[in-house]
Formats: C-alpha cells, structure tokens, sequence
C-alpha cells in the first residue's frame, strides 16, 4: 500500500474514533482534571497527538486503547505543569458544568461521586467502568502492575459504595 | 454498556466536544499556516472556550515571567509539595506543618515548601530556580542521564536545638523526581531522620536550617502525624517456603500462615527484593522478633508505622519490607508504594537502623495492619 494511502487510512481511522470516543474522552478528562476547559484543552491536545502519530500505531492494543492512553498521558502532563489544576481537586463538580439557561442544576451522583475519589482511585475507576478496559489494558496505560491496579480497583470501589449505595455495580 | 458509564453520560449529556475540534487539531497537528486563521474562523462553543483559554494562559504566563524577571524569578517555585503528590492532596492537607518559605540571590532563589513530620523522620520539598546564568550552570551540573538531578553534598542541614546549639545533619536523604527537573528548575524530597540528628531524636529540635549558596530558610520538624509501634506475631507467621531462601521462585509458593496473601508471580518479576527463609519467632521471649537470626537476616525491633513512613532496628544485611493491608494482601515498595530504604548503620554492634520513606503519598494507616520484614508479619498493637 502506497504511504499516502496509508496515512490517508490512519487518519480516517482517527474521524472514526473522533466519531465514537471524542464526547467520552472529554467526560473522562473533566471527571480526570476537574476543570472543563482543560479538560477540552486535553481532547483537542489528545486528538493533535493522535494526528500527529497515528503513522506509530501499530495495532498493538485497540484503537480505542491507544487513544484512551494519549488522554490520560495528557491529563497526567497538564496536573504535573499546571499547579492551577491541582487546587480544583475539591471542587465541587456541579459547580464546574457549563450551565445552560433555564436548565436546572444537574444533579451530578455517579459523576459527583467519583469526582471525590483521590485521582489514583479516580483514574482507575474512570478507565475500568467508564472507558470499560480491563485491568491488564489499564495496568498498561498507567505503568503500573496489573496487582496494583486490581488493588486500587477494589479499595476505589470500597469507597464508592457508600455514596452510590451499591446500586451501580454489577457485579 | 455498564449502569456507571450509562449514568456518567446521563449526568454529564451537556459535556460534548465541538463539531469543530476535529478539524482545529487536524491543523494543529499538520501546521497548516492557516492554522490560527482557521481557528478564529471556525471557533465554536468548546474549540473556541478551549484556544481562548490557551490565549489566556498564554498571556498569563507571560505576565508571570515578566513578574518573576521582576521580583528576580521567585514566581515557580510554590506548590511542589502538592506537585509532587499529583494533587493527591486529600491524606495530608491538613498536616503540612508550615507554608512555602522562599528566599534569593543573584544566582538562586530556593524554597522549603510543605514539611511532614512522624517523630522519627521530617519530609520536605526543597526547590531551587536558577536566575542566572552561573545558576543554571550549576543546576545543570547536577543533572544525571536519567534526568533525575542529584544535588549532592551542596545543599546542608544544620538542627537546632532549644539551648542554641547548632549540629550538622548528616546521612540526609535527597529524592528527585523526574517530572520537576530541568537546567533552571529543580525540586527535591528531602528526608531528615532522627537517626542522622545528633542524639538520636527529633523531639528536642527546634527547628532545621537548610543552606544553600549562602541562603538559609527553616523547617518545622514538629511532630504533624503519627504513627504506631508494631509487634511481630509469633504462630505461624512464617510467609515463605525455607526449602531455597535464596529462590524467588519460592515466593509463588509460600506458606500462608496467617491469612497473608502474596502478590501474584506476575508482578515478582523484576523487584530484586531477597527473600530470606525464615523461621517463627521466639514465644518466649517477646522482646524477640524472630528465633532464627540468621536465616532472617537479624533480629528486627522497635518496629514503626507512620503515615510517611516506616523504620525499625535490626542487625544483618538483607531486609525485605512490606506493608500489609487491611485486606492481608501486601504492597511492595517497588511497585506498590515507592518506598525507599535508608540504612544507618551503627560499627560497634553491626546494628543498622532502617528508615523507609513513602514516594508520593501519605498513606492512611487504617488502610494497613503492619509491616512484613523478611517474612514475619509485625501487627499494630493499637
């Protein structure tokens, strides 16, 4: 296949994944930092990434993966650079939704929840249940040992039970 | 899909990236010169928020450094202590003992920003920005391959004590991380233990004084958390097999004594821990940890848990430590918790004082029971 068009299929892979993944990325990123407009800054830097290297991917784990690993390297560069984001970490998250008018407040469970979590519990959760991978693909994203992730997997849903309740686990 | 993941997108339906964003990081990313025409052309309601922002930012940090040019580059080097816990911040907030103190001259300016004290060991972040030409030479100068930046003996500690006197601090424990380390900026973890304190003991320090380049600030090394003296259970608190101590392959097979479940093979791999055999400790005698000396690789004593860290008197060569969770399961410190080692060794009895310090977090001691050493559990005892 000639490189163009190679990078023509590359690239038509990354609409598609803009298409299915872009509006969960930047959930994921806002419930990640805390801060909606860095949390768009991080999609848009994701997707740059994405443009920029999709000739490097090479199919070793999913598309969906791939992206999902640029967002959280992403997020994870913007708190280490951006001390700004670090003093959102107990913000309350309702107040940090665009408001729309004559819309009600949104009433944030789930998504409230999850956003007190500490960010190494918070990161996981996000991964396991919102981007829906499984330990091994979370445990490479994050560098971390598959052990440690099941780990922080089970203390990070011992602390959400009590606000949610148990009602949305399903196991 | 899940009930969370569908209830995340239920309360968060309003968050939706801009039709536009596509096409603006499709310009970004191949430089299309058009770019920033294209962006104010095609800005909308999430691109648009998300490159005003950066304009914004843009235009702050350049206000910054002209303010940090200004007030001769003390902008920066604030909120490290923070940094270096990835805004993890929820365990410590309300035990840093003292707010950031900066000081400068023409080469430097330096801060202690944060300090956590146990009784046993102080922690603190020291950052330093170089102003100068000289400075950034010298602060390149301590950058290694790796990119971590090692400050070597340049930075002192002196602790002061209540009658004035004055003693240098020695052994200190320097940690880098690479995230914070750069030719003009550097941040560092520094760990005072009372072991390196003359007399042995943090409680009659008034105050710590770290030097630099002629500039001195002061740490608070008062007690902010604190921790907990663990004994060792005796019956059957052997983990591991004795048939090879020098086996790693022998932790896949351990013996479970007491409810302690291992780490699984996959993550052994690779930790360079030793694990020596080791057998019960003596029922009779309380005061010893373990019966077999040798095998454990000494006897083990005066065992400390605190949210920072952990220490304990031993004598031999090799010590594994772990931390045990509430669960029974163990962290270990390469993976798991990052925990360092330091080793202070006293000649006349070949006795060592090990001092273990957390990387990156301050742990919640209702999360763990103890501390497994060498193989024998030590348990809280309050």
């Amino acid at each position: 296949m000639e490189k163009n068009q190679l990078i023509k299929n590359r690239e038509a892979m990354i609409e598609d994944l803009f298409s299915q993944h872009a509006d969960p990325l930047l959930r994921m990123c806002f419930l990640y930092l805390k801060d909606m407009q860095a949390a768009e800054d991080a999609v848009q830097e994701t997707f740059i990434k994405a443009f920029r290297h999709c000739h490097e991917f090479r199919g070793d784990s999913s598309p969906k993966t791939w992206l999902v690993r640029i967002a959280v390297n992403t997020c994870k560069n913007m708190l280490r650079s951006e001390k700004e984001l670090l003093s959102m970490e107990h913000a309350d998250l309702e107040g940090l939704l665009p408001s729309r008018e004559g819309d009600q407040a949104v009433r944030l469970t789930v998504a409230g929840e999850i956003g007190k979590l500490p960010l190494k519990y918070r990161e996981i959760i996000l991964l396991y249940y919102y981007q829906e991978l499984d330990a091994k693909e979370i445990a490479d994203i994050l560098g971390l040992p598959r052990t440690t992730v099941e780990y922080r997997l089970r203390r990070a849903k011992a602390l959400l039970k009590p606000g949610l309740k148990e009602m949305y686990f399903d196991e | 899909m899940n009930k969370i993941r569908e209830q995340i997108d239920r309360e968060l339906r309003e968050v939706k990236v801009s039709p536009g964003m596509l096409e603006e990081a499709r310009r970004a990313a191949f430089g299309d010169q058009e770019t920033d025409q294209g962006r104010r052309g095609h800005m909308t309601f999430g691109t648009g928020r998300a490159w005003r922002r950066k304009g914004r930012r843009t235009a702050v940090m350049a206000a910054v450094l002209v303010l940090a040019c200004i007030t001769a580059g003390a902008a920066g080097i604030f909120g490290n202590f923070g940094a270096y816990f990835y805004g993890d911040t929820e365990p410590y907030q309300d035990r840093i003992l003292q707010s950031a103190q900066h000081e400068e001259n023409d080469r430097f300016a330096m801060a202690v920003d944060g300090a956590v004290s146990d009784g046993r060991q102080c922690m603190f972040v020291f950052s330093l920005q170089a102003l100068d030409r000289a400075g950034r030479k010298e602060l390149a100068s301590y950058l290694g391959k790796k990119g971590t930046a090692e400050l070597s003996g340049d930075v002192a500690l002196y602790a002061c004590f209540e009658d004035g006197v004055r003693e240098p601090v020695g052994g200190l424990s320097v940690f880098s991380w690479d995230d914070l380390q750069s030719r003009d900026f550097q941040s560092y973890v520094l760990t005072v233990s009372a072991e390196n304190v003359p007399g042995g003991s943090l409680d009659g320090v008034t105050r710590i004084d770290v030097e630099y380049d002629g500039m001195v600030l002061t740490v608070d090394p008062g007690r902010s958390v604190h921790g907990v003296e663990l004994k060792p259970e005796y019956a059957g608190s052997s983990l591991f097999s004795e048939n090879d101590p020098s086996d790693l392959r022998g932790v896949q097979t351990p013996q479970y004594g007491n409810g302690v479940e291992m780490p699984d093979a996959s993550a052994e791999s690779g930790m360079g821990v030793t694990m020596p055999g080791v057998s019960g400790g003596s029922e009779k005698d309380p005061g010893m940890a373990v019966s077999d000396e040798k095998a454990a690789g000494g006897l083990v004593e005066d065992v400390f848990l605190s949210p920072i860290g952990f220490s304990f008197r031993g004598t031999g060569e090799d010590f594994s430590v772990w931390l045990i969770r509430s669960d029974g399961t163990l962290a270990d410190g390469e993976n798991d918790m990052a925990y360092s080692y330091g080793f202070s060794r006293n000649t006349e009895d070949n006795e060592v004082t090990v001092y273990g310090d957390f990387r990156y977090e301050i742990i919640d001691l209702e999360e763990y029971s103890g501390l497994c050493i060498n193989g024998v559990n030590y348990y809280k005892t309050e």
